[in-house]
């Protein structure tokens, strides 16, 4: 039971950043094979059937630009960041960093402050 | 590449309008660019588990399809029941059994009202009640729709999951289809035969019991109906090749037969004293047989009609 409960808190954390990261990616241009190959070898695994519904919203809400061409005797659709991905791209990573700093302060809190560190069973271990 | 062409063409109805060609042209593109991968890898061709495996990243074609809707949402009661790849399916089948169903039960309403007189409530009556029951059905049906593409993700290939099955869905021979009309047609004899005999029976005296009036009323559409589907049956015995109608004209009849029942729910009591003594069981008569007994005549209109539409809708959707 903590396992599923642990999986599936661990998929909604990384279903948070998958947009960022295909953004971040993004600001090269790629198509839809090489994208998910680069996200994997990164460690951010993402499945075929999100990944091009995603594209296709992400392009249809403005924030990259795609276009057919042919590589290799081969027609493939190339995405890239468009000029309004950059700047909601920039702001998404102020928040991100905004958010790890926030984390950071909390666990600083918990390892210096009255609570001590938190133990691998996850209650405060005795001070 | 077999395999992902009929997978490209489960896929292809399932996806928005304005963007199937292109969407279609991208997952051919990545899944073989992904499927010349492995095979690069392998250093052999790719048998067809390898092309399954490939194909079972992505999803099923119902999956594939919803993923690209632009109506997302779920549908839970503590846990998911339908999840948002098929949510786009189950709101458009929704709104689309709705529209047909309201439609044809205004119709029939107007046309019953020329008898009698209606009032909203009797309105408000026959009408939530379809409402209720379609939208129940539809949900089963789509819960079970999300739990089948779920466990069985390859489930989608009928010609090579059983060839007796694809042979079986094969286009029905002239012969068949004529046999079946006929069929059909003596059928429908009988029972408009006997819609005519409760027709005549309206008000007629049974024993210490009538039968209520409105049993004439609500026969009336019921006769049209079925007239209607026997006409069909004739002409496709005749003309086989006229049997891609046959789902549209099942699909009115059963709703105007779904509308009679409405109209004949809100009507009750359906059987009556003959004289002026009043039966003791009456109201039970009344409420345990003919009120239960409409109610479950109309459930199963209802799940007739929804096989019928998505039937229809399915046959449309195979490629020419």
């Amino acid at each position: 039971m903590r396992d599923a409960t642990f999986e599936n808190l661990r998929l909604e954390l990384r279903r948070g950043c998958l947009v960022v990261a295909v953004m971040a990616a993004l600001r090269s241009e790629r198509y839809g094979y090489t994208l998910r190959r680069t996200l994997v070898e990164r460690g951010i695994d993402i499945d075929e059937g999100t990944l091009y519904p995603l594209l296709r919203r992400l392009e249809g809400q403005g924030l990259l630009t795609s276009e057919w061409r042919e590589e290799e005797k081969r027609k493939k659709r190339f995405y890239r960041l468009s000029a309004e991905g950059e700047t909601v791209l920039a702001r998404l990573l102020a928040e991100w960093r905004g958010l790890d700093g926030s984390l950071t302060g909390i666990l600083e809190e918990n390892e210096h402050g009255n609570t001590g560190p938190i133990s691998a069973g996850g209650s405060p271990a005795a001070a | 590449m077999e395999t992902l062409d009929r997978y490209l063409r489960a896929v292809r109805p399932l996806l928005p309008r304005a963007q199937r060609d292109d969407i279609v042209a991208e997952l051919s593109e990545e899944i073989r660019s992904q499927m010349a991968a492995r095979e690069a890898a392998l250093g052999r061709p790719l048998s067809a588990d390898d092309e399954d495996d490939v194909l079972r990243g992505y999803g099923h074609p119902m999956l594939v399809g919803g993923r690209y809707q632009a109506a997302q949402g779920h549908l839970a009661f503590g846990r998911e029941l339908i999840g948002p790849e098929l949510f786009p399916f189950y709101v458009g089948a929704i709104k689309y059994t709705f529209a047909v169903s309201l439609t044809i039960q205004a119709v029939v309403l107007a046309a019953l009202s020329f008898w009698e007189p209606l009032t909203f409530g009797g309105i408000l009556n026959a009408v939530w009640l379809h409402v209720v029951i379609q939208f129940a059905v539809l949900t089963l049906v789509f819960c079970g729709l999300q739990v089948q593409v779920t466990r069985f993700p390859n489930e989608w290939d009928s010609e090579r999951t059983s060839s007796e099955r694809a042979a079986a869905e094969r286009q029905p021979t002239p012969a068949s289809v004529r046999f079946e009309s006929a069929c059909e047609f003596v059928v429908l004899l009988l029972v408009l035969r006997g819609l005519f005999a409760l027709h005549g029976a309206s008000g007629a005296a049974l024993g210490p019991l009538r039968l209520a009036p409105v049993w004439g009323a609500a026969t009336l559409p019921a006769l049209v109906a079925v007239a209607a589907t026997m006409i069909q049956a004739l002409a496709i015995a005749f003309r086989p090749d006229w049997v891609r109608y046959r789902r549209p004209v099942r699909a009115a009849a059963l709703a105007v037969w779904l509308g009679a029942v409405g109209y004949l729910l809100q009507a009750g009591p359906w059987v009556v004293a003959a004289g002026p003594r009043v039966p003791e069981k009456l109201p039970d008569l009344n409420r345990l047989v003919f009120h239960n007994g409409l109610l479950a005549v109309g459930a199963t209109l209802v799940v007739a009609l929804v096989w019928e539409i998505v039937g229809f809708w399915r046959e449309r959707a195979k490629p020419v």
